[in-house]
């Protein structure tokens, strides 16, 4: 049975978020292939959007989890539902974070490295859109969510081989100081942190089926 | 309004240990944020004694904290008389040593790490830090009234939130400034933006503080 019945728009809200974090992730691959380009009006567009729809993110968690607690709905769910909207939230505040940092630290990334990053910000932004799927699912039917969560940890992984092989060839390229190795690694662990993030919500949405399964 | 005074005044008239206890760990957070202002203030000045004295202080709350948490976890689950509300107590007590945490672990930062902040970054530093402690003071006087009267909480939280965004601001216009400063090598460019992060963060903390007294004022209320 779905997790809202008898609460529609409590669902048409949760819908929005989660179609917020879809988005964060579109954009932020786009920033990150106008940085690695060089077009920086672009980058700078895409940051903005990216702020702003954090912002609304943040808001419409807030107004969701009031909606929780005023109105007693789905009582027998809604720390479920908190926590899962909290983790939610940090995928898309991660993203924020990650072109943030871009602008503010203009990382020189030698051209050796571009295709690189732009697979490893693919596969992050392909775990968390399944992780979005998963969520969709679990919404809907919360015992039928297994299939897409298999998806989440595979792209999760994929990210972290894509990193690990990025900072080895960073790390052994001599023609870089040490400090830009450091520079480097930073942001291949910042943009790796977001399939991480959608992997701490696909665990959450594991315990949820069980915990609904009994 | 009347039968939500009345819940909550029930929480503590049934337990008035748990007040006390809760009262003492609060004021220890709120000490906690004024040794690490007064601290960062000392190694701004370079008054390193004075400043190592603010470390091992804030070292100290940590760990009677730690101790008087667990202490007052412990008597939640085997004495209280408040079953229905220890698991909320209990995360904010959690959330609230966070904040201890981070700012005990900041200060050690600087003891160890020793970073040079040069002359034209040391009011931002300070200001930084100013806004960080701020929003702990205030995110402890919404949990203060969290357990007296959480209808007023309501009207403390949005402060918190926008300390935490100035203090987000403040940060973010250092790190911009820190990697746009030419005379700074890439390496110290990065030491400035960890230690810009880890007062940052004390802020963050406060705000997660914050966020859940928000839930479980609501809860309370209806």
């Amino acid at each position: 049975m779905s997790i809202f019945s008898r609460t529609k728009s409590l669902e048409k809200q949760c819908e929005e978020f989660l179609d917020i974090t879809n988005e964060s992730t579109q954009i932020l691959l786009r920033g990150v292939e106008t940085y690695l380009s060089g077009k920086m009006t672009d980058f700078e567009e895409n940051l903005n959007k990216i702020v702003s729809l954090e912002s609304r993110g943040d808001a419409l968690r807030r107004d969701i989890e009031n909606q929780l607690y005023t109105e007693t709905l789905i009582p027998e769910s809604r720390g479920d539902m908190l926590a899962l909207l909290e983790n939610i939230d940090n995928i898309i505040n991660q993203a924020k974070q990650i072109l943030m940092e871009f602008s503010v630290e203009i990382p020189r990334v030698p051209e050796q490295f571009h295709v690189d990053y732009i697979k490893l910000s693919q596969h992050s932004a392909k775990a968390v859109d399944e992780v979005v799927i998963s969520t969709r699912a679990f919404l809907v039917d919360p015992l039928n969510v297994r299939h897409s969560l298999n998806k989440v940890y595979f792209w999760e992984h994929e990210a972290d081989r894509q990193s690990e092989s990025l900072k080895r060839k960073v790390f052994r390229t001599p023609e870089l100081e040490l400090s830009e190795k450091f520079h480097l690694r930073y942001f291949a662990l910042h943009i790796e942190l977001m399939a991480d993030k959608a992997e701490d919500v696909a665990d959450r949405l594991a315990i949820y089926t069980i915990k609904r399964s009994i | 309004m009347t039968k939500m005074k009345m819940k909550i005044a029930t929480v503590f008239e049934s337990d008035p240990k748990i007040e006390k206890k809760c009262n003492e760990f609060f004021d220890m957070v709120g000490q906690s944020a004024l040794v690490c202002l007064r601290g960062v203030q000392c190694y701004l000045e370079k008054d390193f004694t004075v400043f190592e004295e603010y470390a091992e202080q804030a070292k100290n709350l940590e760990e009677k904290a730690d101790e008087f948490r667990r202490d007052a976890e412990s008597y939640l689950y085997t004495e209280t008389l408040i079953p229905e509300s220890r698991g909320d107590v209990l995360s904010l007590l959690e959330n609230a040593d966070n904040i201890i945490d981070q700012i005990r672990m900041m200060m050690l930062a600087f003891s160890i790490e020793q970073p040079e902040i040069p002359q034209n970054f040391q009011v931002d530093f300070l200001d930084l830090t100013s806004k960080c402690v701020e929003s702990v003071d205030e995110v402890i006087q919404a949990t203060r009234m969290f357990f007296t009267d959480p209808s007023k909480v309501k009207m403390v939280l949005p402060r918190v939130y926008s300390l935490e965004k100035e203090a987000d601001k403040q940060a973010e216009a250092i790190k911009r400034k820190v990697y746009r400063s030419e005379e700074i090598t890439l390496s110290h460019r990065i030491h400035l933006r960890y230690f810009t992060t880890n007062i940052d963060l004390i802020a963050d903390r406060a705000e997660d503080l914050a966020d859940r007294i928000g839930i479980y004022a609501i809860k309370r209320m209806y």
